[in-house]
């Protein structure tokens, strides 16, 4: 019986999962595939696909890690349904997903061989012969790694001849194809920059704002509550102009421009790193623009009543 | 010297079935026609299998373990053997 052979090297090498399968080889395999993810960190080594490696630009470590599963996932899952339609046997997820698990641990070696051949070497020197043994060496470790899948395959699913292998390349192209979309979405959406449209919310959301901060101070002014005003302005502004001066310069520009009536238009603009809001104000004799500067706090750091025609 | 039984007709593939039976105590002989048990028709590995798994009360983890072999493993040596005793039942 096979129990009674003994452990040879090419079997341990090429399929394990003759002695092991289920939770343990799922344990171990989960354990290769964090390793593999945390040395791809280290050196920027992405598997970007079910037998893929490529060097990338770097990423959080979670992303390293979650391309590793959703490889395993990938082909784990078309397998298993595979086997369900295609095996006569009752067949078990666990044994399908730990064997495929653990049939990736080769891609730790692999992770492991590029630290020996710097990825910033192979883009300086170009085609180089380090390039070429790493190619080589690459080349041997995923048909090896596809052996192991192979067989961890046949094993969990009990398949033979040509279904067997008709449907494992159908589900490793399927389960390739499958993990490169999610990947390249999964690196897309956890390493882009805020999206346009979420700044510009925000930006919208500052300016409006700001221009009500400058409405609910000229409404202060008009309904002569001085001592509301100064809340909105920054520290300097605070000491500039307080209460009593605020109260002041209102009285002077009734007695200069005439009586206040209302406001009409109101404008924005920016100024170096300024936003500045601009209300058109409607005296008896003339109009004047209230113009207020604010800082990236939302505080007033500049205020203004100019002649209407002016910036 | 570990004699095999011989199942197949050496001169037409046929499958052999027993005519004498002997009781090497009184050197009695039994003559007739009786088929050979569906059991033989299997491989020795395959028969040791049978015994072992019933011993094991049919458990493929029990098996697994003494076997020191992964369940799905046992559980295809189950299905072969399953399949072979299918096939033979369909031959006799």
């Amino acid at each position: 019986m096979i129990a009674n052979q003994k452990i040879d090297v090419r079997s341990l090498l090429f399929n394990p999962f003759i002695r092991i399968a289920g939770l343990s080889s799922l344990i171990y395999g989960l354990v290769a595939i964090a390793l593999s993810g945390s040395v791809g960190y280290m050196n920027r080594a992405h598997f970007d696909g079910v037998i893929d490696l490529h060097f990338g630009k770097e990423a959080p470590i979670l992303v390293f890690l979650l391309e590793g599963i959703m490889n395993w996932l990938s082909l784990s899952i078309v397998l298993f349904f595979l086997g369900v339609i295609l095996s006569k046997s009752k067949i078990r997820w666990i044994d399908v997903f730990g064997t495929q698990a653990l049939a990736r641990w080769p891609m730790l070696l692999l992770a492991l061989f590029s630290f020996g051949f710097g990825t910033g070497k192979i883009a300086i020197n170009g085609l180089s012969i380090s390039i070429l043994v790493f190619g080589l060496l690459s080349l041997l470790v995923v048909i090896w790694m596809v052996a192991l899948m192979f067989n961890a395959y046949r094993i969990s699913c009990n398949l033979q001849g040509k279904k067997l292998v008709i449907s494992f390349i159908g589900g490793l192209i399927s389960a390739e194809v499958i993990s490169k979309i999610i990947i390249m979405k999964m690196v897309l959406a956890m390493t882009a920059p805020p999206t346009l449209a979420s700044e510009a919310v925000v930006s919208i959301q500052n300016q409006s704002d700001k221009t009500e901060i400058a409405k609910k101070v000229l409404t202060h002014f008009a309904s002569s509550e001085f001592a509301q005003i100064p809340k909105y302005f920054d520290q300097t502004m605070k000491n500039a102009l307080p209460e009593v001066k605020l109260k002041e310069v209102w009285s002077g520009l009734n007695e200069q421009a005439g009586k206040y009536k209302n406001s009409s238009k109101l404008t924005t603009s920016k100024i170096q790193q300024y936003d500045v809001v601009y209300i058109l104000c409607h005296f008896e004799r003339t109009n004047l623009k209230m113009k207020a500067v604010f800082n990236d706090k939302n505080e007033i750091a500049g205020f203004f009543f100019i002649p209407e025609n002016q910036k | 010297m570990n004699k095999k039984l011989p199942l197949e007709c050496p001169s037409c593939s046929g499958r052999l079935k027993v005519k004498s039976l002997l009781c090497d105590t009184c050197d009695t002989t039994v003559s007739g026609l009786y088929d050979l048990p569906i059991l033989t028709g299997l491989k020795v590995d395959d028969q040791l299998f049978i015994i072992e798994f019933v011993k094991a009360s049919g458990s493929l983890k029990v098996m697994a373990q003494q076997l020191n072999l992964s369940y799905p493993t046992v559980r295809n040596i189950l299905d072969g053997v399953i399949l072979k005793l299918k096939e033979n039942g369909n031959d006799s």
